[in-house]
């Protein structure tokens, strides 16, 4: 089954400490989705 | 007495460097093995990074090995946990780690819009996927994906506290620290599964070489600098399948890009050359600048590779496990010898020509002995 999870990013987000650039989190997120495909 | 961690690093680093040793290096290739050798299983070490460290690090108190190629559980097992799938998993024997069979992820007609935009294809398609419990509904589905986050998160950051006690507990450095990197046609190959993989090759040959294009910038190097020790870890599993001229057209082009990326910034990159690649293709490696690669080699002739490729890439010399199992201590000692006074002791070091993973895959004694002959064998 296909299913988007783009929507669960802002969430995903907030596991991470407050401070953190946005760029960062996001860096971060895409290390998490990434490594769920190796 | 000296620094033995920082002696251990010196001696490791002098064999990339191709500075004489005088001796041979040796690494533990203890992968799961050493789970075994601790008397523990893997479910064990997932209880707590102190428990896993504890664990993997027994054979080296017991053994005197310079380096370690691997320190700890290399998979985010307990991610998985919360996703109903496990790309990998443990085996009966609660210690041997195995990759699971139906990990594909990239269809026939997918692959056009997978090489468009990798991450875009990953996050909208893929990943929901391989993972069931991200299928269900919300709140459910998202709850999975926290607690598989807060975990992947916790094992990216272990290494950390894994070096630390190869420093200051086990006095042994790892070969390979941060994230490893793979050459795109090795990724390719995971996302379609073998067969399809080498099946593209054939019929289709453009569209993986876009596609291996398109995931250069995951493997590319993401540091500012890179150590001229601890090196950069790179298992290499597909090359081994492609004849000369695949490999030359399809797989390399890409891979070199990759590897440049962390040359460029100072960093050696430890290869794996996994299987038998044949000379044809290591001495590709030549194209390098000196003392940049380091080849660990497992099926391939060590002897001829020295030749080929020795001036400018350190090689390990792959111990035979079967000896290690199956062999007496004096015929392990005998063929540690011999192999150092032929192949010598610049630019080279000893490993295994497997990983060894489950229990019973070496003598512990003979592996002991052969530390220790290493040792105390100068020329």
């Amino acid at each position: 089954m296909n299913k988007d999870l783009t929507p669960m990013i802002p969430e995903l987000e907030k596991l991470l400490p407050f401070f953190l650039p946005k760029n960062v989190k996001e860096n971060i997120i895409n290390m998490v989705f990434f490594a769920l495909t190796l | 007495m000296g620094n033995v961690y920082e002696e251990k690093r010196t001696l490791m680093s002098n064999a990339a460097n191709h500075v004489d040793t005088h001796q041979m290096p040796i690494a533990s290739m203890a992968q799961t093995w050493a789970i075994a050798y601790a008397n523990s299983t893997l479910d064990e070490c997932l209880t707590s990074l102190d428990k896993e460290i504890e664990v993997y690090g027994k054979h080296l108190l017991d053994m005197d090995f310079d380096s370690v190629f691997i320190f700890g559980v290399n998979r985010p097992l307990n991610a998985y946990k919360h996703l109903g799938f496990a790309p990998y998993f443990a085996s009966p024997d609660g210690v041997t780690l195995q990759a699971a069979d139906n990990t594909a992820i990239l269809q026939d007609d997918e692959i056009e819009r997978f090489t468009r935009d990798p991450s875009a294809f990953f996050r909208e398609v893929a990943i929901a996927r391989r993972y069931p419990a991200l299928q269900q509904d919300s709140p459910k589905d998202l709850e999975a994906m926290k607690a598989a986050a807060k975990d992947l998160m916790a094992w990216l950051q272990a290494g950390k506290k894994r070096d630390k006690a190869l420093k200051k507990v086990y006095q042994t450095p790892a070969l390979a620290s941060g994230i490893p990197t793979s050459p795109p046609f090795d990724q390719y190959l995971c996302y379609r599964g073998f067969q399809k993989a080498i099946v593209d090759l054939r019929r289709r040959p453009e569209q993986v070489k876009e596609a291996c294009e398109a995931l250069v910038p995951f493997f590319t190097a993401t540091e500012k600098s890179y150590p001229d020790f601890p090196w950069v870890m790179n298992p290499v599993v597909g090359a081994t399948y492609l004849n000369p001229k695949q490999f030359e057209e399809i797989f390399w082009p890409t891979y070199k890009k990759v590897l440049d990326s962390y040359i460029e910034k100072g960093g050696k990159i430890l290869v794996a050359l996994e299987g038998k690649w044949g000379k044809e293709k290591y001495r590709f490696f030549n194209d390098f600048p000196a003392n940049s690669i380091i080849c660990f080699l497992e099926d391939d002739d060590p002897f001829e590779a020295k030749e080929i490729i020795g001036d400018r890439c350190a090689i390990s010399y792959p111990f035979p496990v079967a000896l290690l199992k199956h062999g007496s201590k004096e015929e392990v000692i005998e063929h540690a010898k011999q192999a150092i006074d032929k192949i010598g002791t610049t630019g080279v070091f000893f490993a295994t020509d497997k990983c060894l993973m489950s229990p019973g895959d070496v003598n512990p004694e003979n592996y002991r002995a052969l530390a220790e002959f290493c040792h105390e064998y100068h020329v």
